[in-house]
């Protein structure tokens, strides 16, 4: 033991005690802002923070949530917050705090200095679930339809866009002739293989020659029939064998035909490329619904989704019995979560009591009650509720539950909002309706459900008695279109908008209806129809145009070597007929001369037959 | 600069009037507190007071802290790996944890890390063995090699450097 030591440690516990009165508080708002930082995913402020160590008291005098989404404004902020931590949990590392007491809330707060929201990287870890749903909800708003003013602004000029389109069609047909002419070309080649004329005459010459009455003997007979019976097979079977052709031709041409027709099809692709080349729009009443409020639907839920997934990943870090191993920066290791034993967890705030104001005057009060390292051990969920009215019926609540007591984390928020004033307000991004609502208000029914992997939200809202601020016109925007868009406003005294929001572990789909789409479309339609089937009009009469030449050189390819070539197989078809014709009348001639040379013979016989008889008598 | 820094600080140790179980006793102290990848815990804490009011020498504990920092941060993932298994792996050992983890004053350790219980099983385990070794070497070094030492010429130059020489006003810090 050294007596300059004990000395040392004393003025050591001194300079330290110094240090902590001088650096704690400091320390600690730098702790809590990165933190709150980290979590919300922008900057959060904490004004004056005062520990007191010996009464473990903690107190700050404002605080401001910056809204990552619009960093010149804050979320929320409030005044004055106090609250004492106990001391016996603390000393075995458990934070209990009995009750917060937090004032001077206000929402949506104008910030003197401009916010800064924090990159992906930067912020609190989130469950993989909520960053997997948060990714589907950004490819979903990648995806969202994307309205293009200039578009609605711009003369559809038909002459200029026309030097643009390249035409396939004419390419296509001149292929496809080639390909018919070699079809043709083989039919010619097989009709060439016909016997000709000369052919024929030579093949029936014998037949032709044979004169039955110089005929005589039974053995010559027999001869030529013979040889006429062969003759008229060989020229029935070539006559088959045509015919099997001119069957054969008949069905390629109709198949020759029937290939004719894909340029019709070709003919509307090309018309239907100029008319995306001339970008005429698409007014489709599910694209403006989702033009209209999509993005910002998607974005809120984002936002909640967020903090939700922070929420998860602490809820799912200390509720892990034996958690998966990580792989921290160097020293820093990882915390492995145990039990807390007794009724205590390590982190417990039993309740958070909030007072303020939001939306013009309207008194606000609400609890958090039970922000809970472990909710197991102490049997109950997070809960928020918070509530405010007014006189002329305005009202707020919001309540949301956060249960991780199970396997599957559930957790729910509901938030009606009645008789917003809606003054000041700008509804959309939508190009046609840039101005703020002047007068008006309106109400939402949210409810967003999330429960382990699945979630389903349901977005309403409502608006009245609506007249909008003309005189916040852009200055830049079309005549016909500031047209358009004065007469869109003009007939809306209403708003409304239904959005649901569903993802299973097989289905995921967003879906937005308002009672705007059809009136929007509509008047869109109305202004713009008129321009809009003139130009499909020429497009389509230029197209028909240029391809209609080749076209009929098509047609009139296919009809004139059909009709040549059928032309051809009829004619030798004849010729063969012909030809079987004469070679059966000369079977029949000689048939005759052989039955009548027979008669002859019979009757010859029976004559001499007779006189030998009357000889004999 | 940093090496001559160190052989400075090593010869200067190794040549003062301490007894050697006074430098082992600062050696391991000081092991004990660089091995530890935080410095401010309950742990270090006890670790400094004890160094205080121990009579072991400081400059042995500072040198030692000084070469085990470095050597913690290198054996970091056997740490890691260590601290897991011990956290994590043993199921016998679960409610031992869960005690301490709800005892007064242990969660100010940070026991429930993997690096720092990995480091500290490992600082445990080096503890004696390093104490009779650091304790040995003094012993034997003094007996042999230290008037072979303090002749090589190198020992001469080094001598001369300023840095050496601030060592000699400062002495008296470390004993």
């Amino acid at each position: 033991m050294r007596k300059k030591g004990l000395v040392f440690l004393l003025i050591l516990f001194l300079i330290i005690t110094v240090l902590l009165v001088i650096f704690t508080d400091r320390w600690l708002e730098s702790e809590m802002e990165s933190f709150g930082s980290a979590f919300v995913g922008a900057t959060v402020e904490f004004d004056n923070v005062d520990f007191s160590l010996l009464n473990l008291h903690l107190k700050w005098d404002s605080l401001q949530v910056t809204d990552p989404n619009n960093t010149w404004n804050n979320l929320f902020q409030a005044g004055i917050t106090d609250f004492d931590l106990q001391l016996v949990p603390l000393l075995s590392g458990k934070v209990i705090v009995n009750n917060i007491m937090m004032e001077g809330i206000r929402f949506n707060t104008r910030r003197q200095a401009q916010g800064r929201a924090l990159s992906q990287e930067e912020r609190a870890e989130q469950s993989e679930i909520a960053v997997l749903i948060r990714e589907k909800l950004e490819t979903e708003a990648a995806q969202m339809p994307v309205f293009n003013l200039s578009q609605f602004s711009q003369k559809i000029n038909v002459d200029s866009l026309w030097n643009l389109v390249n035409l396939q069609t004419p390419d296509n047909v001149d292929s496809l002739a080639d390909v018919f002419r070699q079809d043709f070309q083989g039919w010619e080649e097989r009709i060439e293989s016909l016997p000709s004329q000369k052919d024929l005459s030579e093949m029936t010459r014998k037949v032709e020659n044979i004169q039955p009455e110089k005929i005589n003997t039974v053995e010559e007979f027999q001869s030529t029939l013979q040889q006429v019976n062969q003759v008229y097979q060989n020229v029935d079977s070539l006559y088959n064998s045509v015919k099997t052709l001119k069957s054969e031709f008949s069905g390629d041409v109709s198949r020759i035909k029937q290939t004719k027709t894909v340029v019709s099809d070709w003919i509307r692709q090309d018309y239907q490329k100029a008319i995306n080349m001339a970008k005429i729009p698409d007014l489709s009443v599910k694209n403006v619904a989702r033009i209209l409020f999509g993005e910002r639907i998607i974005r809120q839920v984002q936002m909640v989704l967020s903090y939700i997934g922070t929420a998860r990943y602490y809820a799912e870090q200390v509720k892990s019995v034996a958690p998966k191993k990580e792989n921290p920066p160097r020293l820093e290791g990882q915390t492995v979560y145990f039990s807390p034993r007794e009724a205590q967890p390590k982190f417990w705030i039993k309740q958070i009591s909030l007072s303020g104001q939001i939306l013009n005057d309207m008194n606000l009060s609400g609890k958090v009650n039970d922000i809970v390292s472990r909710q197991t051990v102490i049997g109950k969920p997070t809960t928020i509720e918070i509530r405010g009215s007014r006189q002329d019926q305005r009202a707020l609540n919001l309540m949301a539950t956060l249960d991780y007591r199970e396997d599957l984390p559930h957790e729910k928020i509901e938030l009606q909002l009645q008789q917003i004033p809606l003054a000041s307000v700008k509804l959309t991004d939508f190009p046609l309706l840039p101005y703020k609502i002047e007068k008006g208000s309106g109400e939402i029914q949210a409810e967003l459900n999330f429960k382990g992997p699945e979630f389903l939200t349901n977005i309403r809202f409502d608006s009245r008695n609506l007249s909008f601020d003309f005189s916040d016109a852009p200055e830049k925007m079309d005549e016909r279109l500031a047209k358009l868009s004065r007469s869109i406003v003009q007939s809306l005294n209403a708003i409304s908008f239904d959005a649901t929001i569903k993802r299973t572990p097989d289905v995921f789909n967003f879906r937005v209806n308002s009672n705007i789409d059809n009136l929007i479309a509509d008047r869109m339609k109305s202004i713009l129809s008129d321009e809009i089937q003139k130009a499909r009009n020429q497009i389509e009469s230029r197209v028909k145009e240029e391809v209609d030449e080749y076209r009929q050189k098509l047609d009139s390819l296919v009809n004139n070597r059909e009709s040549e070539l059928r032309d051809r197989i009829e004619k030798v078809e004849r010729e063969i007929e012909q030809r079987k014709k004469l070679i059966a009348d000369k079977r029949s001639e000689i048939e005759n001369r052989i039955n009548a040379r027979k008669q002859e013979l019979k009757k010859k016989a029976e004559e001499e037959a007779k006189k030998k008889l009357k000889d004999i008598f | 600069m940093l090496f001559i820094q160190y052989f400075a600080k090593l010869i200067k140790i190794l040549r003062s009037a301490a007894s050697p179980s006074q430098i082992a006793g600062g050696f391991i102290l000081g092991m004990l507190i660089g091995l530890s990848p935080s410095l401010i815990s309950l742990t270090n804490l006890i670790l400094v007071l004890l160094l205080i009011i121990l009579n072991v020498n400081l400059a042995t504990a500072l040198f030692s802290f000084a070469v085990f920092s470095g050597i913690a941060y290198l054996i970091d993932p056997l740490s890691h790996s260590l601290g897991y298994f011990l956290l994590v792996g043993l199921d016998d050992l679960r409610e031992f944890w869960i005690s301490l983890y709800n005892a007064p004053l242990t969660p100010y350790t940070f026991f429930n890390n993997t690096v720092v219980l990995g480091s500290l099983i490992i600082a445990l385990v080096l503890l004696i063995p390093m104490y009779f070794l650091v304790k040995t070497g003094i012993i034997k070094y003094r007996e042999k090699y230290e008037p072979r030492v303090q002749n090589w010429k190198w020992m001469k130059m080094m001598k001369s450097t300023l840095i050496y020489k601030w060592y000699e006003r400062l002495k008296f810090l470390g004993d």
